[in-house]
């Protein structure tokens, strides 16, 4: 299976939640790749190096055409990582997007149930159900994943943070 | 192709009226009231960043069409729509001229009107017209209300942002600070 993430997925999995390895294996059966821009975003700021490093070992960073059609809906500012994530997606119908942010998300499903449009959506809950379910992920690092996102300062909708519970109630089926 | 000639359908605030009303929201509804109907126009005329179609004035509510609120009255008198209570509904021949209507938009024109209703017609007041004000700069020239608006905009940004209207691009922009910032402020 091929993921396009998003910045906050990316931050989320890799960053705060520290889940290198079980990221290394996940991509070991699937393609996990990052739009450009989003690379960029990633980096912004301090990094460090042994990140960088691992980043370029998990994720492909991808070059993407953007699909201007996208640009009004983001008010005519490409500066969002989804709208790269979205243009990928849209190119590769078979692929996941992962994002996280309401607007992204519900962009995606305007361009799916409004205009018709073959895209595939998921966010970082939908990812680590997945991660689970392949065995790349344990039961015990997951509800350490959960304490990490409900602890960080870095929004999270409630909505997706219920499934997160949910998954957890369910041993992450 | 009888209705558009019967009732002068070709006129820009006519066609934009009649599509606006046959455009479903994300409560599948329909209907919407005259502020949401000025301010989708005005949207999309914003999404489609072409000449205006109609002329829309920046005094008192800013972004609203003297033209809009007349061709309102005349598609009334007509029989092509109807108010019922706040809001106005297509009539069934309403609903079949707005059919032959929306041959006169390209596909692409039409998306973005969808746009434009799925985003603003379930806002409040106070949203929709925070949202455009935002949005197209130009219409807080002269506008009476954006001033007493400007003072609930973190409340205002806050819920836009966690209804998905904006992204956070967007509202750190309009809160003016880093995007690193805004995360950790809406997260409080």
């Amino acid at each position: 299976m091929k993921y396009i993430f998003d910045t906050s997925a990316v931050i989320y999995l890799f960053e705060k939640c520290r889940l290198i390895e079980e990221l290394l294996t996940f991509s070991k059966r699937n393609s996990l790749c990052i739009p450009q821009r989003v690379e960029e975003e990633f980096l912004f700021g301090n990094v460090k190096q042994s990140d960088k490093v691992n980043l370029k070992k998990i994720f492909k960073v991808t070059h993407v055409t953007l699909d201007s059609g996208l640009l009004p809906y983001f008010g005519y500012d490409d500066s969002d990582g989804a709208i790269w994530v979205i243009s990928q997606g849209l190119r590769n119908s078979g692929s996941w997007c992962v994002i996280d942010e309401i607007f992204g998300r519900d962009l995606c499903k305007f361009l799916r149930s409004v205009l018709r449009l073959k895209l595939r959506f998921t966010g970082t809950i939908g990812v680590l159900k997945r991660m689970k379910t392949s065995g790349a992920l344990s039961q015990e690092k997951l509800k350490v994943v959960k304490d990490t996102i409900k602890q960080s300062s870095f929004y999270f909708d409630r909505n997706l943070l219920n499934e997160l519970e949910q998954l957890l109630d369910k041993g992450g089926k | 192709m009888a209705l558009i000639a019967d009732y002068g359908l070709d006129s820009p605030p006519r066609r934009l009226l009649l599509v606006a009303l046959s455009l479903k929201d994300r409560a599948n509804q329909k209907k919407m009231d005259i502020l949401h109907v000025h301010k989708v126009v005005r949207y999309y005329e914003y999404l489609r960043a072409g000449p205006p179609e109609v002329d829309f004035s920046n005094y008192d509510m800013g972004g609203v069409s003297y033209e809009i609120h007349e061709n309102t009255q005349t598609l009334e008198e007509y029989g092509l729509i109807e108010k019922q209570g706040k809001y106005y509904v297509l009539t069934d021949k309403g609903e079949r001229a707005s059919k032959e209507v929306r041959n006169a938009f390209t596909n692409e024109d039409l998306q973005r009107f969808a746009f434009s209703k799925y985003q603003l017609n379930d806002l409040s007041t106070d949203e929709v017209m925070y949202f455009m004000y935002m949005m197209v700069p130009e219409t807080q020239q002269s506008s009476t209300h954006f001033a007493s608006l400007e003072k609930k905009k973190e409340a205002l940004i806050r819920s836009l942002y966690e209804k998905g209207r904006i992204n956070s691009v967007t509202a750190s922009k309009w809160l003016g600070i880093s995007e690193k910032e805004f995360s950790s402020w809406v997260s409080k």
